[in-house]
């Protein structure tokens, strides 16, 4: 049963969402942000019954050994390590690298440099304890023309990153895995009913389009069955295909 | 011929599956550019064989993600010659170890050459092939971006990041004749090859539909059909020439 969480990015819309729900599910869970105001901001918007259950930390350090000390203090004081989420924002890669390719090319590498070395501190800590989950949410590529933030270099260079790290955690029973969110009710472009269904006429007829808050609990999957399966690529919601 | 006096440019050029190309292309009349990072011997022995096939070969040394060496590699090509057809980003390296054991560095190196590389020779070529509104841009991949692989989380992601670029390239250029297209080779007679252990290969070769190792002139063909009129509706997607590989 999972009793303690990481959450690494909470301060982006995904991550509050996700620290909600590991919340409403009891989970004791440190969240780690960027700068010190958002996680007072997201402490003062809590409700009191989840206060004690949550840790705030400030981590825009990317450096190995203060990872590592950043991820094993934080199990100690949790008194364990059961799930490590790495949240990441949205980013519209396609914008980016319009804007300014050689700088985009920098970010790219400085996340999925940061997705290796949280990833490989929270491994090691559940390694050693023989049991834990990593997962590693991702938005559909797909949506990219759906007027979707599309990150396809993070998200495949990500999704090779949990294939071959769930190979090599497979002895410590350690699974890692990536979760596909699909398409979500977007503030600017709310609609009602059937015009907010139809764009996404393309993958499924006309489907339920859930809020962002909705789609977290697509995250119950894996925290249920997750340990039955790794390096696996689950997607969530109405016909988002599996494979990137 | 499809090529006959186009220029390449292939990085990673003197050895494997980027001599491979070259030599491939010269067959067709092209000019090939090719640019390596170390082995000046193996620099000499292609400019030979080369130039006894009566081919036109340019070498330059340097890193691919030296940003400043790519951008004169790329001005003094299109100076000389007059137009950049094709590039072919090969060039990459591995530095394998289980990810709860590898180190920053590790890491960083192959990002860097991989990804980075990929980047900047991208970045630069992009340019000179919408100034004359047409090209195509090969990037060379490999299953393990696809699959994974234990002990190369590094490599993996780097080849992976390479796969979503390409997807993000044909995007953004597919509309202007530029052809973006990935290549994921699997287990290629090369020197990387010779590094895997006799036990490992024999269990590749198991899942391996051709059950046999592919050649780099496999994949240079590939590359001819990416680079070529015949894949014009070819965008962001990476082809595997892995002979049947299943995982």
């Amino acid at each position: 049963m999972m009793k303690t969480a990481f959450l690494h990015h909470a301060e982006t819309a995904s991550g509050t969402a996700t620290a909600l729900y590991l919340l409403q599910r009891g989970i004791r869970v440190t969240a780690s942000f960027m700068v010190p105001e958002q996680a007072e901001q997201f402490r003062a918007d809590l409700p009191p019954q989840w206060q004690e259950q949550i840790q705030t930390i400030v981590a825009p350090d990317v450096q190995m050994k203060a990872v590592e000390s950043l991820i094993t203090g934080s199990a100690e004081q949790m008194q364990g390590l059961d799930l490590y989420i790495h949240g990441q924002d949205w980013v519209d890669e396609l914008e980016a690298l319009k804007h300014d390719p050689a700088e985009f090319a920098l970010k790219s590498y400085s996340l999925l440099s940061e997705l290796f070395l949280y990833s490989r501190a929270a491994g090691s800590v559940m390694a050693r304890k023989q049991r834990g989950q990593i997962i590693v949410p991702m938005l559909a590529d797909s949506l990219h023309y759906d007027g979707f933030p599309s990150s396809p270099v993070y998200n495949q260079g990500a999704l090779a990153f949990v294939k071959s790290f769930a190979k090599e955690l497979s002895p410590f029973r350690v699974s890692v895995n990536a979760l596909t969110f699909g398409y979500f009710r977007m503030e600017k472009k709310a609609a009602s009913g059937r015009n907010n269904r139809k764009p996404f006429d393309i993958y499924a007829l006309k489907p339920p389009v859930p809020e962002l808050e909705e789609l977290a609990h697509g995250l119950g999957l894996l925290l249920d069955y997750g340990h039955g399966m790794s390096g696996q690529n689950t997607t969530w919601g109405y016909g988002i295909q599996s494979v990137l | 011929m499809t090529f006959r006096d186009h220029v390449i440019l292939i990085t990673g050029v003197t050895r494997g599956i980027g001599r491979a190309i070259a030599l491939r292309f010269i067959a067709e009349g092209a000019v090939v550019a090719g640019i390596y990072v170390r082995d000046d011997e193996a620099a000499e022995q292609l400019r030979g064989t080369a130039e006894e096939a009566g081919g036109r070969i340019i070498l330059y040394k340097g890193s691919v993600s030296d940003h400043g060496f790519v951008a004169n590699v790329m001005k003094d090509l299109f100076e000389t010659y007059g137009r950049l057809d094709v590039l072919v980003n090969n060039a990459g390296r591995t530095n394998d170890q289980m990810a709860l054991f590898m180190e920053e560095q590790q890491w960083n190196e192959v990002l860097d050459t991989n990804f980075i590389g990929t980047c900047c020779c991208s970045q630069e070529a992009v340019s000179y092939m919408l100034r004359q509104g047409r090209g195509a841009i090969i990037n060379m991949v490999s299953v393990s971006g696809i699959y994974g692989r234990e002990a190369q989380t590094n490599y993996a992601a780097s080849k992976g990041a390479i796969m979503g670029l390409t997807k993000l390239y044909a995007r953004l250029y597919a509309s202007q004749s530029i052809q973006v297209s990935a290549i994921a080779p699997g287990m290629i007679e090369t020197e990387m090859a010779q590094s895997v252990p006799a036990e490992k290969m024999a269990d590749f070769l198991k899942h391996t539909a051709a059950g046999r190792l592919g050649s780099a002139e496999e994949v240079a063909d590939a590359v001819m059909y990416l680079a070529g009129p015949l894949a014009s509706y070819h965008a962001g997607q990476t082809l595997k020439i892995d002979g049947g590989f299943l995982r």
